[in-house]
């Protein structure tokens, strides 16, 4: 029998009217409004003076103070017991003896005792959340606490998505493009080294006090799966990853498995190596002949005596300089009287040019009337400093660590080489230049141009000049999907920090732009153009909303699987 | 008074379940609403269960009815690819039927296809000599086959006993000399008309049956 303290009928009025409200409708939501003001006390409920702060109830080895707020995750088993506060003991024991113990609120009293157990959330009403009064007397006194238990929602536990972004050293993909892949489930996802750790931001709907409960007790046994260990300090999640095999896309859940917080994709750690050259045109054919009278060897007293004499030898690359403009090579330089050159070539191998004196029947002689390309007529690029190869190994580690790969950027120096094969335009790297330039370095491996071998370091040649696309300047080029070569243009181009990591995406991952309709990833749904922070973007999207820093861009997580799986 | 009390406590709890049956239809509706819009957004209609599902492990690739990609499953298309290399029938099957449906690139198909199933599949898909893009937007250097030609070659232990590297530019030249005779080398028609030879070249070989596979499982 509830006695209630005077006045009488109007606070009996106020009580009835609570525990109807929690009967239909409490706990539909707990705001930090209804959490401030349950603390502070102010609800019509503690103004009966009954309720006491003398007492506390003890859950799971805690101690919680009358009129308190805990949470618990739906299935969970509570037991609960009422102690007094000063002894830690419970009050049907010593010094309190309590008597006439009864349990109710939103719970049904099955035991006389100051214990009871419940099972969140069938014990509620599933309302999420419910009131547990205990009733009982302590000599002739009536003492009355409660405390509120929370079913933990995912309205009081989610990952931070923004501010994830600061702390995690791999890999956060927010998911909020759903026209990239993998994007189904709309959770956010993180990728994490096998054997590894990464952290993520959590956040709540709740106050500062009742978010640190949630975070607390989620940290403790309410994260799975097993094979990821957790650790909650404040609001920080870390995971590490304690099993012996990587996997991908499995769920983190929080109250599992009612609360999805996250996708995780666990990727062993894997290292890019990026050599760079800075190439030089180096025109290095070398005159076969004897200059002063071309119908002679170079030691200029043998006779050229063969129809298969190389009149011009090409130089540490293997082939001749402008190999396929043979309009040049049948330029007459050494006596416009006499018939150019003999150009010996086939069209599967044009790099296999050779150049042969023309025959003089009459006379018997052989004569070699080609001089080869004058060297280095446009200025080289500079070297790359110390200083822009430390912030290129910085740029590129902050793009790639995402995905899980760590880069390795080693200056492999000047290097004069002949790439031009056309015009007179020395240092300036056209696309077919490119191709083959590319194809040169394989050692002329593969059927050109359809299966040109891919190189294992990833080549990025630092040149003087790409030919412009219409009136756009190219900063830098690669040489096609997933070859793992690519072209910067650092003279007469304005590449950023972002050119190099975006043309390895192209060369050594393959990927493409997604904001292009026509060349998106296949399994995309349609173009992304809003993603400002993708690190494939093609230029047009940056030319209209320019980004900051290095650390802005993205690798999505349809990227990141990408990447590890070419790598 | 007491009856002062009861009408006050009908009255009241009347007030409290009307007000909570509104909230209560609100939160309700809000969730119907989310889940209809999810089911449109990733295409999970009746109408479109009913079109082309194709499963692996726990993933699953939709299509419509017409047979257009509608979504995929995180790890589907890795699943299938690492099942049908490793030599699953199914698997072989399943990602021979999505080949033809594909847009251009073959994105995850790029690599490690292996058998005989595949090869037609990719042979009959390279069948196509217009230009695409590169990675930055050329549109005279590659043609649909030139660009994934090299699944093919990577496919092929050898062509009657030597590597299609070796076999091609030794069978090709013969029909460049009469075919590609007077066009310029390396120009958009030389590139189209050489990049059709050799594709027929590779159909004539698979024909003749001259095409040793790579082995289910082999880099």
């Amino acid at each position: 029998m509830v006695q209630y303290a005077q006045p009488g009928l109007t606070k009996s009025l106020t009580l009835y009217l609570w525990i109807i409200g929690f009967v239909f409708c409490g706990g539909d939501r707990l705001t930090a409004q209804e959490h401030d003001s349950m603390a502070r006390g102010t609800s019509e409920v503690s103004e009966i003076e009954c309720f006491t702060s003398d007492y506390g109830f003890l859950i799971g080895g805690n101690y919680y103070r009358h009129k308190e707020q805990v949470f618990f995750c739906a299935g969970d088993i509570i037991s609960l017991t009422v102690v007094d506060n000063a002894s830690r003991t419970a009050i049907s024991e010593a010094p309190t003896n309590a008597g006439s113990i009864v349990f109710s609120g939103n719970v049904t009293d099955s035991l006389q005792g100051d214990s009871h157990v419940l099972v969140m959330p069938a014990d509620y009403n599933d309302k999420g959340k419910a009131v547990v009064i205990c009733t009982f007397y302590v000599g002739s006194q009536e003492h009355q606490i409660q405390i509120t238990i929370n079913g933990i929602t995912d309205r009081h536990i989610k990952i931070d998505k923004s501010a994830t972004h600061s702390i995690a050293a791999y890999g956060f993909d927010e998911n909020k493009y759903p026209n990239y892949p993998n994007s189904l489930s709309g959770l956010p996802s993180k990728l994490l080294p096998a054997q590894g750790n990464d952290k993520v931001k959590l956040e709540s709907n709740l106050s500062k006090a009742g978010k640190a409960k949630v975070f607390n007790v989620v940290s403790l046994s309410d994260l799975t799966p097993a094979h990821l260990s957790y650790d909650v300090q404040g609001d920080e999640l870390e995971l590490t990853h304690i099993h012996a095999e990587a996997q991908n896309s499995f769920t983190v859940h929080a109250c599992a498995p009612g609360i999805s917080l996250m996708e995780v994709d666990i990727y062993p750690q894997k290292t890019m190596i990026v050599e760079i050259y800075t190439l030089c045109e180096s025109d290095d054919d070398v005159i076969n002949y004897c200059s002063t009278n071309p119908h002679l060897m170079p030691d200029c007293t043998t006779p050229i005596a063969s129809a298969t004499h190389e009149c011009i030898l090409p130089g540490t690359d293997l082939a001749l300089d402008r190999y396929l403009d043979h309009a040049f090579w049948r330029q007459r330089d050494n006596d416009l009287s006499k018939p150019s050159d003999i150009l010996d070539y086939t069209n599967e191998k044009p790099h296999e040019l050779k150049i042969r004196p023309s025959y003089n029947p009459s006379t018997g002689r052989y004569f070699c009337n080609k001089k080869p390309q004058p060297n280095n007529i446009a200025p080289c690029p500079d070297p790359l400093t110390p200083g822009e190869l430390s912030t290129l190994q910085s740029d590129l580690n902050t793009i790639y660590n995402q995905a899980g790969i760590h880069v390795e950027v080693v200056d492999k120096g000047y290097k004069h080489f002949n790439f031009d094969l056309f015009a007179t335009e020395d240092n300036t790297l056209s696309f077919q230049e490119q191709l083959r330039l590319h194809w040169t370095i394989v050692a002329y491996q593969g059927d050109f141009p359809d299966n040109i071998v891919k190189t294992n370091n990833t080549i990025i040649w630092r040149v003087n000049d790409i030919p412009p696309s219409g009136s756009s300047v190219i900063n830098g080029r690669a040489t096609n999907f997933g070859i793992n070569s690519a072209a910067i243009n650092v003279t007469n181009g304005s590449p950023t920090f972002r050119t190099i990591p975006h043309e390895i995406g192209h060369a050594r991952y393959a990927l493409r732009h997604p904001d292009d309709d026509w060349s998106n990833e296949e399994d995309m749904t349609g173009a992304v153009n809003n993603d400002r922070y993708n690190i494939m973007n093609s230029g047009s999207l940056f030319q209209s909303h320019p980004v900051g820093s290095i650390s802005d861009f993205r690798i999505r997580r349809y990227q990141w699987r990408k990447i590890q799986t070419k790598n | 008074m007491r009856n002062l009390f009861n009408l006050y406590f009908i009255l009241l709890t009347a007030i409290g379940i009307s007000s909570c049956t509104v909230g209560k239809k609100h939160i309700s509706s809000d969730q119907a609403d989310d889940t209809a819009n999810t089911q449109e957004k990733h295409g999970f209609t009746k109408k479109n269960y009913d079109s082309l599902v194709i499963y692996c492990g726990k993933d699953s690739i939709f299509y419509d009815s017409k047979l257009r990609f509608i979504r995929s499953s995180n790890n589907a298309h890795y699943c299938l690819r690492e099942k049908a290399f490793l030599g699953d029938t199914t698997a072989c099957r399943q990602i021979a039927t999505i080949i033809p449906l594909m847009r251009n690139p073959f994105s995850v198909y790029d690599e490690k296809l292996r058998g005989e199933i595949l090869f037609k599949a990719v042979l009959e898909k390279l069948n196509n000599f217009e230009f695409v893009p590169g990675p930055n937007g050329e549109m005279d250097v590659f043609t649909y086959y030139g660009s994934y030609a090299r699944i093919m070659y990577q496919m092929i232990e050898s062509i009657d006993g030597v590597s299609p590297d070796i076999y091609l530019p030794n069978n090709y030249p013969k029909r460049f000399a009469t075919e590609l005779s007077g066009i310029e080398p390396f120009s958009p028609e030389y590139i189209q008309k050489s990049g059709r030879i050799k594709w027929e070249i590779f159909k004539e070989s698979y024909e003749k049956g001259l095409i040793k596979f790579k082995a289910f499982g082999q880099e």
